[in-house]
C-alpha cells in the first residue's frame, strides 16, 4: 500500500514536472516575449540622376585627417573669439566658444576638433549655397543690361573731362583750344536723368569712344530706368552674399591653422590640398603657380570611372598625380549600399600614409529645392551642389598608427 | 546583463538546513529537479525589475553620445546634431528587450555515512537551460527623425544616413555586431554541467534535544564561465573554486517539531577569466574583451532558521534565509584601472528567501520492518522576498531519495 502511494506519488511529481500547467502553476514555465514595435518609415533619396553630364574638373576638393587622442597631449588652441563668432554667425545652429584649452582630457580635445572642423564645414557649406544662389541669380538674369550697368557705372558715376569756354556746364574728353586748360572731375550720383545729363554735357563723346561703344552709351541711357530697376535688385543681393564670401576664406584660414599647428604637434600629416578650380583661381589671384588640374570622369551609366587622376599635395613636394594608371590609386570601386545611395571606395597611397577611402555619391538634383538658409537665398530654387562626393577615411601610417579623416570632392553639371 | 544570470553569487536555496547526518554505513541516494524560469530580478537600489532591463533604453541624443565611444564619431554625431536643430534630450523613442529563460536542474546527489559522526557526499548538477530573448523599437518623435535624416542626407552623407536608420531601426543588434558580440538568439536551449559539490558534515553534538553540526562543502570549478562574447549566458556554475563552511544545529522540540538554526560563510577563491572591461560606468556592454583577468568573486555569508514537523513519515516544513554577499574584485592590465571597478558595479548582493516543504519518506515504516526499503519524495518551493542584485522568480525542486 505504502509503497503503491510512494511510487504514485513519485510518478505525480516526475510527470508533473514535465507538464507545462504543472510548471505554470510553480511560476516555472517559459514565457514569450510580448514586446510592442513602431519603427520609422525610412526614405531614401531618389536614384542616380544617370543622364546629367557631369565636368570632368573638380570644382573644390578637401582632404584632412584628424588626430587621435593621444595626439593632443600638448596641443592648445585658442583661436581669437571675435573670428570665431564672425565665422559661425551665419549658421544656423548657436556654436558656442569652443577652445581647445590645455586642462580639457585628450579625448575632449578630438571631439572639439572634429566638431570645430565639421562646423567649419557646414559653415562654408552654407556660405557657398548662399554666394553660388546669389551668382546663380544674377547669372539668370539680362546679361545685355548687366553689361549696361557695368558700363554706365564705370564711365559715368567719376570721370574726368574739360569745361568748353563758351559753355561751362558742357565739357569735352579732349582738351583743345575751345576747352579751359584745367580738367573737373565730375561725380554723377543716383538717378538716370543724373547720368543722362552727363552724357549730354560730353559734347565729343560722339568722336572719342568708338561707333560700338556709343551705340551702347545711348542704349544705356535709353534703358536706363530698366537698368536701374535691375541693378536695385542686384545690390542688395551682392551686399548680403559679401559677407558669406569671407566665411569661405576665413574657415579655410581656421582649418589650415588649426591642422598645421596639429602637424607641428604630432609629426604626422593632417592636411592635404587637392588641385581644383577653386585652388586655380586662388592661385591666379595670389600669383602663384597654375596646379595641374584634377581630373574625374565617369562612365556613361555612373557606375565607373574612364579618368580618376588626383593632383594633391601632401605637403612633401609639392602636387604629385595620385591616379589608377600610375598606381597610386587602387581598388577603385562604386556600390549600390542603398537603393538610391551610391559609394564610392578607393585606396590611395600617400607618401607617407595608405589612405581608405569611402565616400557616398550625391548627384543632387537640380529640380529639387532646398530649405532655405537665410533671407538671402530664400527666393533661389537651384541647384548648387552639382556632383557631391563626402565621405570618411581611415589613414594607416607607417609606425603603424591609424588615423580616422574625411575627404570631399565636389563637382559642376556640365 | 552580460554574463551569468544565475549561477555566479547568491542563489535561491533549493532545501531546507538539517543537522541530521546519516547513520555509519548509510548510502543515500536523492535526485533533485529544480525548476524556475527568470524574467525579474531585484536591482541595485532592490526595486523589481524585468531581466531584459538594460535593454530598455531612451534612444535620445546624450545616451547615442554615450554610446558612442569614438571621439571622432562623437564629434561628427553632435555636429550633425546640433545642425539639425537638436539637443541632447531630443530622442527617437526606446528600445526595448525581453530576456525570459527556463531552467531545469538535475542534481543527483550521493551520500554516505562514512562514520557515525562524519557524512560525506557528492552532488554534480546538469542544468537544462531554455531561453528567449527578443529586442525592439519604439520609435515616436517622428519630427526628430525628419530632421535629423534631412540633415544627413542634405549635407551628402548617405552612407551616414544608411549607417544611422540602421543604428536607430535595430538600436540593440546593431550595437552588439559593433562590439563583436555574437547575435542575440531569439530562442535558445542548451545544457550544462555545474560546479560539482563535495559535502561533508561532521556531527559535533547530540543529545536528546540538540544537534550540532559542522559543515564543510567545496564547490569544483567544473562549471564553465559565462562567454564574453555571449550577451546573455545562463551558465551552469562559475567556474571557480569555493569552500563552505557553516555550523547547523537542531533543536528538537516537542513531539515532531525540530527547530533548525544554520550559519554558513563561502569562501570564494580567485581565478582568471575572460571578460569584457566595461568603458563606461553606466553601461557593462563594451568593445573590449581581455583574457586572463583577475577575478576574486566576493564571499558569501547565509543564515537560516526552518521549522519542521514529522509525523509517520510526513514533514511539513518552512524556512527563512538571509544571505548576503561581498564585492567583486577584478584586476586586469590592459585598461585604466576604474574600468575593472566598473566591472565589479552591483556585485553586492543580498537575498531574504521564503522556503515551504512537503514530503513523505518510508524510513520509519522501514524501520518497523512494515516497509521495505527506506525512500522519500518532497517537494520543495522557494520565494525570494527581497533582495538586491538576484533573481528574484520562485524556484520549485522536487526531490526523490533512496537510502540503501
Amino acid at each position: 500500500m505504502q509503497l503503491k502511494s510512494l511510487f504514485l506519488l513519485s510518478s505525480l511529481f516526475v510527470f508533473a514536472s514535465c507538464d507545462e500547467g504543472f510548471k505554470k502553476f510553480f511560476g516555472a514555465d517559459l514565457k514569450d516575449p510580448h514586446l510592442k514595435r513602431k519603427k520609422f518609415d525610412v526614405l531614401y533619396p531618389k536614384p542616380l540622376l544617370v543622364n546629367r553630364e557631369v565636368k570632368q574638373e573638380i570644382r573644390d576638393a578637401t582632404f584632412l585627417i584628424y588626430a587621435n587622442p593621444q595626439d593632443f597631449n600638448t596641443f592648445v588652441y585658442l583661436p581669437n573669439p571675435k573670428e570665431w563668432f564672425d565665422l559661425f554667425k551665419f549658421l544656423d545652429y548657436k556654436m558656442p566658444y569652443l577652445g581647445i584649452q590645455a586642462d580639457l582630457e585628450n579625448i575632449e580635445k578630438a571631439e572639439r576638433l572634429v566638431l570645430e572642423i565639421q562646423s567649419i564645414g557646414q559653415a562654408r557649406d552654407d556660405a557657398f549655397l548662399v554666394t553660388q544662389s546669389v551668382a546663380l541669380d544674377i547669372a539668370g538674369m539680362d546679361r545685355e543690361k548687366l553689361s549696361l550697368i557695368k558700363t554706365l557705372k564705370k564711365d559715368f558715376t567719376r570721370y574726368k573731362c574739360f569745361p568748353l569756354i563758351s559753355d561751362k556746364k558742357k565739357c569735352k574728353l579732349k582738351k583743345d583750344l575751345e576747352t579751359i586748360n584745367n580738367v573737373k572731375t565730375y561725380k554723377v550720383k543716383g538717378s538716370c536723368l543724373r547720368i543722362k545729363q552727363a552724357v549730354q554735357r560730353i559734347v565729343d563723346l560722339s568722336i572719342t569712344a568708338n561707333p560700338a561703344e556709343f551705340a551702347k552709351f545711348n542704349k544705356g541711357i535709353d534703358q536706363c530706368q530698366q537698368i536701374k530697376k535691375l541693378s536695385d535688385l542686384i545690390e542688395p543681393l551682392e551686399q548680403k552674399a559679401a559677407p558669406y564670401g569671407l566665411v569661405r576664406s576665413q574657415g579655410k584660414q581656421f582649418v589650415t591653422d588649426i591642422l598645421e599647428k596639429l602637424q607641428t604637434d604630432t609629426g604626422a600629416l593632417h592636411l592635404a590640398i587637392i588641385s581644383s578650380l577653386l585652388e586655380e583661381q586662388e592661385a591666379e589671384r595670389d600669383e602663384s603657380p597654375i596646379p595641374p588640374r584634377s581630373q574625374i570622369q565617369f562612365n556613361k551609366a555612373k557606375t565607373a570611372f574612364n579618368i580618376f587622376k588626383l593632383f594633391i599635395d601632401f605637403g612633401t613636394d609639392g602636387y604629385r598625380e595620385y591616379s589608377l594608371a600610375n598606381g597610386k590609386v587602387e581598388q577603385l570601386n562604386i556600390v549600390e549600399i542603398k537603393p538610391g545611395i551610391f559609394e564610392l571606395s578607393f585606396v590611395l597611397h600617400a607618401p607617407e600614409h595608405r589612405t581608405e577611402a569611402s565616400l557616398t555619391l550625391n548627384f543632387h538634383d537640380p529640380d529639387l529645392s532646398r530649405l532655405p538658409l537665410s533671407e538671402v537665398h530664400q527666393t533661389t530654387q537651384k541647384n548648387i551642389f552639382g556632383v557631391r562626393m563626402i565621405g570618411t577615411t581611415e589613414n594607416f601610417y607607417l609606425d603603424g598608427t591609424m588615423r580616422h579623416g574625411v575627404v570631399k570632392i565636389e563637382l559642376d553639371y556640365l | 546583463m552580460t554574463g551569468d544570470l544565475l549561477a555566479a553569487g547568491i542563489a535561491a536555496p533549493i532545501g531546507l538546513p538539517t543537522a541530521k547526518v546519516l547513520p555509519q554505513g548509510v548510502r543515500n541516494m536523492t535526485f533533485l529537479g529544480v525548476m524556475t524560469a527568470p524574467t525579474e530580478r531585484y536591482s541595485a537600489s532592490s526595486s523589481i525589475e524585468p531581466l531584459g532591463q538594460d535593454f530598455n533604453q531612451e534612444l535620445s541624443f546624450k545616451k547615442i553620445l554615450e554610446g558612442e565611444l569614438d571621439p571622432i564619431k562623437r564629434g561628427q554625431l553632435r555636429q550633425k546634431m546640433l545642425a539639425a536643430g537638436l539637443d541632447e534630450e531630443d530622442s527617437f523613442g526606446v528600445s526595448l528587450g525581453e530576456v525570459n529563460a527556463q531552467v531545469q536542474a538535475s542534481i543527483p546527489v550521493f551520500a554516505m555515512g562514512m562514520t557515525k559522526r562524519w557524512t560525506a557526499a557528492i552532488a554534480v548538477p546538469v542544468k537544462k537551460i531554455r531561453v528567449n530573448i527578443a529586442s525592439s523599437v519604439l520609435h515616436s518623435n517622428q519630427s526628430v527623425h525628419a530632421a535629423f535624416a534631412n540633415i544627413l542626407g542634405n549635407t551628402g552623407a548617405g552612407g551616414k544616413k544608411v549607417e544611422f536608420e540602421d543604428k536607430i531601426g535595430d538600436p540593440i543588434n546593431e550595437k552588439l555586431e559593433e562590439y563583436g558580440y555574437a547575435p542575440l538568439e531569439e530562442s535558445e536551449e542548451y545544457s550544462r554541467l555545474g560546479d560539482i559539490l563535495l559535502i561533508n558534515k561532521f556531527k559535533t553534538f547530540e543529545n536528546k534535544f540538540h544537534l550540532t553540526t559542522l559543515n564543510m562543502s567545496i564547490s569544483l570549478p567544473t562549471g564553465k564561465a559565462a562567454d564574453p562574447n555571449k550577451l546573455v549566458d545562463i551558465t551552469g556554475g562559475d567556474g571557480q573554486t569555493d569552500l563552505e563552511l557553516g555550523v547547523l544545529h537542531d533543536f528538537k522540540l516537542t513531539g515532531p517539531l525540530t527547530l533548525t538554526l544554520a550559519a554558513h560563510y563561502r569562501l570564494q577563491f580567485s581565478d582568471h577569466i575572460d571578460t569584457r572591461v566595461p568603458e563606461r560606468r553606466s553601461s557593462r556592454i563594451s568593445p573590449d574583451v581581455e583574457n586572463n583577468i583577475a577575478r576574486d568573486l566576493g564571499d558569501i555569508g547565509k543564515i537560516e532558521a526552518a521549522l519542521s514537523f514529522s509525523f509517520v513519515g510526513v514533514t511539513l516544513a518552512a524556512g527563512y534565509g538571509l544571505q548576503y554577499k561581498n564585492a567583486d574584485k577584478y584586476t586586469g592590465q590592459a585598461y585604466a584601472s576604474e574600468r575593472y571597478e566598473w566591472l565589479a558595479k552591483d556585485s553586492v548582493q543580498n537575498m531574504q528567501s521564503l522556503q515551504l516543504f512537503m514530503g513523505y519518506d518510508t524510513v520509519s515504516l522501514y524501520k518497523q520492518k512494515k516497509f521495505f526499503a527506506p525512500m522519500g519524495v518532497g517537494l520543495n518551493h522557494t520565494r525570494i522576498l527581497a533582495g538586491k542584485n538576484v533573481v528574484s522568480s520562485p524556484l520549485t525542486t522536487f526531490n526523490f531519495k533512496l537510502f540503501f
